[in-house]
């Protein structure tokens, strides 16, 4: 079996188990939903300005992404399937699939908040094509970056405090990069730097998480 | 003591008098000049703490080898130390140049990062029992914070152009400018911290292993990766 077929079973396993339990969707579109609505109620008209509405936009998608993504292999170890999935494929199969699954449910995810977004906030967007390359961009590396936070976590005694202490200051060059890029696109600028810097991180974690995950996998 | 230890001794005492005594004062900056001779070293120092915790995690990966991995967890401890004291005096420097203890300045905040990276490596640490496993999942933790790193220190200070970092220290090219007495005792800090970080990190390793050699018979799996078996590696 080739790396992608046994890739693309992992990520269909992951995508029918979605579907069967909606463990991440329905937990962080709520999530989601709640923390868009209390964080514009709290700001405000203020909302609307680039520099708030970019805040705005990743606070709520780095918290609905670690919500989501931070658990994917603690359900592994706690549904008792991760030895099973450990004889099933390989560990490059298995992390490219968790990816791969995972943009899918930050992809939805994100699409729900910028819906929310646009309805609750409405802030005037200068550079369309800028603010979607820096939302493609942000998001592959926000979703390379927690499934490995997440492979680390799950061996841990407990998962779920230690997500956000762990993986935020790892993720922090995306999420400035990414906030940055989106305030010059709401702005009406081409955000060509922090694309550079969002490109340039996300390869590096992949790298380093593709040339890792080896040693987090085995037994 | 060592003759090297007295040397160190000797190294840091002249290079504190001579940052007071004999280097010049920077332009604007007046008697806080000094300060730059203690705070860069110190977050200079956590990088290079930084660097050598990610190594030796790398190495653990590599060999399997248990001292790698009390060198890595030490040097991310000593790092903390080190980065905590870069933020303490940049904050004192801050306060006394700017006003404010936190002025969000890039660098000021992109330290701060790295000790919450520092920080997290040792929580991950806690919370696993098994001595292998922790070895190998803080190790994977420790070379993933080594790539983000040099984003951190390096990329995105440049992708703002406010700073209030002084310009006869830090410029906007990123190059260090001064005059070159405070160059020589600047450098010769640098060293002496470095120096120092080294000597701290083999004693923490030193007692690490006494530590592990005076534990009771510990079980089968602990035994597996003692210290005797990696010495026979």
């Amino acid at each position: 079996m080739s790396i992608w077929a046994g890739a693309t079973a992992v990520w269909g396993k992951e995508l029918r188990g979605e579907w069967r339990a909606r463990y991440s969707l329905g937990s962080s579109i709520l999530f989601a939903a709640v923390t868009l609505a209390v964080l514009s109620f709290a700001a405000g008209p203020q909302a609307r300005r680039p520099e708030t509405a970019a805040v705005l936009l990743w606070t709520v998608l780095l918290f609905s992404a670690t919500a989501s993504l931070s658990n994917a292999f603690a359900r592994e170890v706690e549904g008792g399937t991760w030895d099973l999935l450990r004889h099933a494929a390989g560990p490059g199969e298995v992390l490219l699939g968790k990816w791969l699954a995972g943009l899918c449910v930050l992809g939805l995810v994100e699409v729900f908040i910028l819906a929310g977004g646009a309805l609750l906030v409405a802030p005037s967007v200068g550079h369309p094509a800028g603010l979607a390359a820096i939302l493609a961009a942000g998001t592959m590396a926000l979703a390379i970056g927690l499934p490995l936070v997440a492979a680390l976590l799950a061996q841990a005694r407990s998962h779920g405090g230690l997500a956000a202490a762990l993986a935020f200051p790892v993720l922090v060059p995306a999420v400035f990069a990414a906030v940055s890029g989106t305030r010059r696109a709401l702005e009406g600028t081409w955000p060509g730097d922090e694309l550079r810097i969002l490109i340039g991180f996300a390869a590096a974690l992949a790298l380093a998480g593709w040339r890792l995950f080896d040693f987090v996998w085995e037994d | 003591m060592k003759w090297w230890q007295g040397g160190l001794f000797v190294w840091m005492t002249a290079t504190i008098v001579a940052g007071f005594l004999y280097a010049p004062l920077a332009r604007k900056l007046y008697e806080y000049t000094r300060i730059i001779y203690f705070h860069i070293p110190a977050a200079w120092v956590s990088m290079v703490a930084f660097v050598v915790a990610g190594v030796e995690g790398a190495r653990y990966l590599w060999k399997r080898n248990p001292v790698n991995d009390v060198r890595s967890a030490a040097a991310a401890r000593l790092g903390l130390v080190f980065c905590a004291l870069a933020t303490v005096t940049g904050m004192l420097f801050a306060k006394a140049m700017w006003g404010e203890y936190w002025n969000w300045d890039p660098r000021q905040v992109t330290i701060f990062f790295l000790l919450l990276i520092y920080a997290a490596y040792l929580t991950l640490r806690a919370a696993i029992d098994d001595p292998e496993r922790r070895a190998r999942v803080a190790a994977v933790y420790a070379i993933l914070a080594m790539v983000t790193a040099p984003f951190l220190m390096f990329v995105l200070p440049r992708l703002s152009p406010f700073t209030l970092h002084p310009e006869p220290i830090v410029n906007g090219a990123g190059k260090l400018e001064m005059h070159p007495r405070m160059f020589g005792v600047f450098l010769s800090s640098t060293g002496a911290f470095t120096a120092l970080f080294f000597w701290i990190l083999s004693v923490e390793v030193r007692t690490a292993r006494a530590r592990q050699a005076s534990r009771p018979a510990a079980p089968r799996e602990e035994r597996e990766i003692s210290f005797d078996r990696a010495a026979r590696a």
